[in-house]
């Protein structure tokens, strides 16, 4: 699965987060996590607060995983992968090391970095939360 | 670090916020702009130096290319966003 969040902005200038929930299918997970990234994937479901398409995207954050992933598993990807940016201090290309069963990738718009801290807090719960 | 330079922080935080959600406007700007500037002497050497390296690094961030979103429809395939050309 690949559960995808980002915030945009409209050319109204209405903001808002978009969750995007994918299946891969029957696949084989790979050896290395971040490599699921590049497994096809097929959107089931969606939720829009602003109406894709053309908006600036502010930020965004991926989060794959076997398919069937439970929320209460989720929930510890999530914890863990925090840790890690935060650790870091910040955007990371991607958290998640090989032998894992996920691999999380986000990204934030420059102008936004200085609150980093609240928007991948806000991202992930939208992951649980759509 | 001093009370001026964790006020000079938010002041850059509010203006940044402003610019990145397309909000600002002269009204909003010039007063937090006005209270930056009362507050720049307030601040040590360092803190001073700081604040002239973090605007450089948002001032060269600017030119990075621009993220837009895409419509997907449920059954489609690829992410819900695309580079700028």
């Amino acid at each position: 699965m690949l559960v995808s969040v980002q915030r945009v902005r409209a050319p109204g200038h209405a903001i808002g987060l978009n969750t995007f929930i994918y299946s891969h299918g029957d696949v084989a997970w790979p050896t290395a996590s971040a490599e699921a990234f590049r497994l096809s994937a097929t959107l089931v479901q969606a939720w829009h607060e602003i109406p894709g398409g053309g908006n600036v995207v502010l930020s965004y954050l991926d989060l794959v995983a076997p398919d069937g992933t439970g929320r209460g598993r989720l929930l510890d990807i999530l914890r863990e992968s925090l840790d890690a940016i935060t650790r870091a201090g910040g955007p990371l290309p991607v958290a998640g090391c090989d032998g894992l069963d996920y691999a999380l990738k986000w990204q934030i718009v420059p102008t936004l970095l200085l609150q980093w801290v609240h928007e991948v807090k806000e991202l992930m719960r939208r992951v649980v939360l759509p | 670090m001093t009370d001026a330079a964790i006020e000079y922080q938010a002041c850059e935080r509010q203006i940044l916020y402003l610019r990145a959600t397309g909000l600002m406007r002269d009204e909003l700007e010039d007063p937090v702009l006005e209270r930056m500037d009362w507050l720049w002497p307030r601040m040590d050497p360092d803190e001073q130096e700081a604040a002239r390296a973090r605007a450089r690094s948002f001032a060269d961030a600017q030119d990075d290319a621009v993220i837009r979103d895409r419509s997907v429809e449920v059954g489609g395939h690829g992410l819900p966003r695309e580079e700028a050309a």
